[in-house]
């Protein structure tokens, strides 16, 4: 029965590209599942050597792809769910259309899917990076989705092996658990940190007694360096730190990494804090599993950014940077990112309400847009939502005249190219699916690749 | 100039999804008119102080949450009541409307006593409403449709001292049943129309701000018109994607 559903789902991926966009990323796996409900589990045990799952709210694309680029270049040929289709579905299709020399997984799994994945496909590591409020209509809230990773990793199998962001409290907590956790974190971030939360901070309260915390410094939203002075629960000792973070624009970061007995230089081309923690989950799990650490950082240093995180893409004499923000957490990332570009800044928000996306579009006020109101120099937006948006602008302190409405992605090229300079850098903050029908557009254009050859 | 006097109640804890979009409508409203206004955040330990507020805003959190200010909210209880009593203008929302009414029975059927601003009583559902909504209201004579969004498991039932904010005309307002939404008493309103509401529904962020007006100076204002271009698109096309007609 199991060859039956496993031909069935074989012939749908062979099929699906030619039908419709999507390449197929989901189907096959869909179809599988729904004829052999224990496929994962058989898929899963065909991997030789093991599977690592990575989830996150924010992080997990980029993350998998540094850690499949690293375990390829060391000459362990991974599997990897690079198109970002990472449901269960999703999950299944990779395993099931990976080629035959492929012996290791490298995937990442949606928050909400994971406690299921991880039960079924029983994987060699586990990387946990981050909690923030994402899609409510959906996820439900955040306590919720925490509460099933608790019980979760409560009932890990004992082989395997627990790699946690120190500097998220909720996740430490749940890491604290187990005993023979692996912690990560930014041991010196004080350049970069900010004195107070973020408006759009979740988890600021106390995992064990509900106090509230104090922090030495703050990174992203509610991660940092944090201590509750009431119940004295603090971050746990990192095993693998950062320290020395430069970031230097939009362009690359340089920063040192610390195990308990060495340091090595990263330098790496992706932007921004955010992916400073992406590079480092990598680096950390790339080391558990006994890789050296100056092929890591050679490997990181020529890992380039997956569709849509922080893509650039040359289009019309201008670079366009599509930086995904699909949640305030995200996006204040984001902003911080183009905050280090010292140019005048052409900033572009694109927001649908599609399924993938979120129905609730609520969460754009919680991005704290107003950082960049004296440095934009023009701003548009768009998507099925784009009058939302013009709202959130407007309120927030935006000049009406500024504020340009594309009602289409051609208008909005267009619209692009005309309102700024030649050489200019255009900065994309896109939701999930308007990235998607951005990009479709600019491969119709002929300015980059369909996102299922993506990593290809 | 005039100033209103805004108080926020918990924004520390009742933030779930972009609230302070409401607290921005309401400054920048009464800024562009040449009033000036002042927003003071209230959180748990500070004291309420009736005569300090025209106007009181409450939004939603997440369960977590909820139960950290529940204990101090019912400290606050009495003054809170007592600014109902003398004219100030209440916007409470999603976990608020339920905190503005009598009580609160939970799944397992423990009693949570809210502050009783509003006649209506909530008890906690098996399957959480979720989706777009719009309504159509019709409060002290003025007549509009306010849109938005809702997520609660809560189900709540008007008392006879309360008015539905509105008719239900797609989505699913205050239970599955009544086909109504939200609740106005005095110049109190609750609703389940979450997060920012305000920016898509100018009408009733401008019902707040006069209220809240009318109780700053004891005279009735009436509000110049604005510019809402942008809000009338975005409510237009919410409106379209409820498929109703306009």
């Amino acid at each position: 029965m199991y060859f039956v559903a496993r031909l069935m789902g074989k012939i749908v991926a062979f099929l699906s590209p030619l039908l419709r966009r999507g390449g197929g990323t989901s189907a096959p796996g869909m179809v599988l599942l729904r004829l052999h409900p224990k496929a994962l589990s058989k898929l899963s045990g065909s991997l030789v050597r093991g599977s690592v799952l990575i989830s996150a709210t924010n992080g997990k694309t980029t993350t998998t792809r540094f850690l499949s680029e690293i375990l390829n270049d060391a000459g362990v040929a991974c599997v990897s769910n690079t198109s970002g289709a990472n449901l269960k579905s999703g999950v299944a299709t990779a395993l099931l259309t990976k080629e035959r020399h492929q012996d290791m997984g490298v995937l990442e799994v949606d928050e909400a899917a994971l406690p299921e994945v991880v039960k079924e496909s029983r994987p060699r590591m586990l990387i946990l990076m981050n909690l923030f409020r994402d899609q409510l209509d959906r996820y439900g809230e955040l306590e919720s989705i925490a509460k099933r990773w608790r019980e979760m990793v409560l009932e890990l199998h004992p082989d395997t092996k627990l790699l946690v962001n120190a500097d998220d409290p909720v996740l430490a907590a749940i890491g604290l658990q187990r005993p023979g956790s692996i912690f990560f974190g930014l041991g010196d971030a004080s350049s970069y940190s900010r004195d107070e939360l973020q408006h759009a901070s979740d988890s600021s309260n106390c995992p064990q007694c509900s106090a509230p915390l104090s922090y030495n410094h703050v990174t992203l939203s509610h991660m940092g360096d944090w201590k509750c002075e009431n119940c004295e629960l603090s971050r746990p000792h990192l095993d693998f730190a950062t320290s020395q973070i430069q970031l230097d624009g939009i362009n690359q970061s340089v920063f040192t990494i610390l195990d308990n007995s060495s340091r090595q230089e990263i330098s790496s081309s992706m932007p921004g804090l955010h992916n400073v923690y992406n590079a480092l989950a990598a680096f950390s799990a790339a080391s558990e599993l006994g890789i050296d650490h100056g092929g890591i950082a050679s490997s990181i240093s020529q890992t380039v950014a997956a569709f849509g995180r922080t893509e650039k893409v040359a289009f019309c004499d201008r670079e366009i940077h599509i930086l995904l923000a699909k949640n305030p957490a995200g996006a204040n990332a984001n902003i911080d990112t183009l905050l280090l570009h010292s140019g005048p800044l052409h900033l572009c928000v694109l927001l649908n309400d599609r399924i993938a996306d979120g129905r609730d579009v609520s969460w754009v006020w919680d991005v704290d847009y107003e950082r960049v109101l004296t440095r934009v120099e023009t701003l548009h937006v768009g998507g099925e939502r784009s009058y939302d948006l013009a709202l959130r602008f407007l309120y927030g302190g935006f000049e009406k005249d500024i504020i340009e409405v594309a009602d289409s992605v051609p208008d909005l090229l267009d619209s692009l190219v005309s309102s700024t300079p030649k050489h200019s850098n255009i900065f994309v903050l896109p939701s999930y699916t308007a990235m998607l029908d951005l990009r479709d557009e600019l491969v119709r254009r002929n300015a980059t690749h369909a996102f299922w050859e993506d990593g290809k | 100039m005039t100033e209103v006097r805004i108080c926020h109640l918990y924004p520390n804890h009742m933030n779930i999804y972009g609230d302070r979009g409401n607290i921005s409508v309401l400054t920048k409203r009464l800024h562009w008119r040449g009033y000036s206004s002042s927003v003071t955040n209230i959180g748990i330990g500070d004291k309420f102080v009736p005569d300090d507020f025209d106007l009181c805003y409450l939004g939603g959190g997440q369960d977590k949450d909820q139960n950290l200010i529940a204990v101090d909210l019912a400290e606050k209880a009495p003054a809170i009541r007592s600014a109902a009593d003398d004219g100030i203008a209440f916007l409470w929302v999603c976990g608020g409307i339920q905190l503005a009414g009598k009580r609160y029975l939970d799944a397992s059927g423990s009693e949570l006593l809210g502050v009783g601003i509003l006649d209506l009583e909530t008890i906690a559902g098996t399957e959480r409403l979720i989706g777009d909504i719009a309504i159509r209201s019709c409060v002290d004579g003025a007549e509009f449709t306010v849109v938005g969004y809702e997520n609660h498991i809560g189900q709540t039932y008007l008392g006879s001292d309360s008015r539905p904010l509105g008719k239900v005309l797609h989505g699913f307002g205050n239970n599955s049943f009544d086909q109504v939404e939200g609740a106005v008493q005095q110049r109190v309103i609750g609703t389940y129309l979450h997060g920012p509401l305000l920016p898509k529904n100018p009408e009733l962020a401008d019902l707040i701000l006069t209220w809240a007006l009318a109780h700053r100076t004891s005279e009735s204002i009436s509000l110049e018109k604005l510019d809402d271009d942008f809000a009338i698109h975005a409510h237009q096309r919410a409106v379209a994607r409820a498929g109703l007609k306009r």
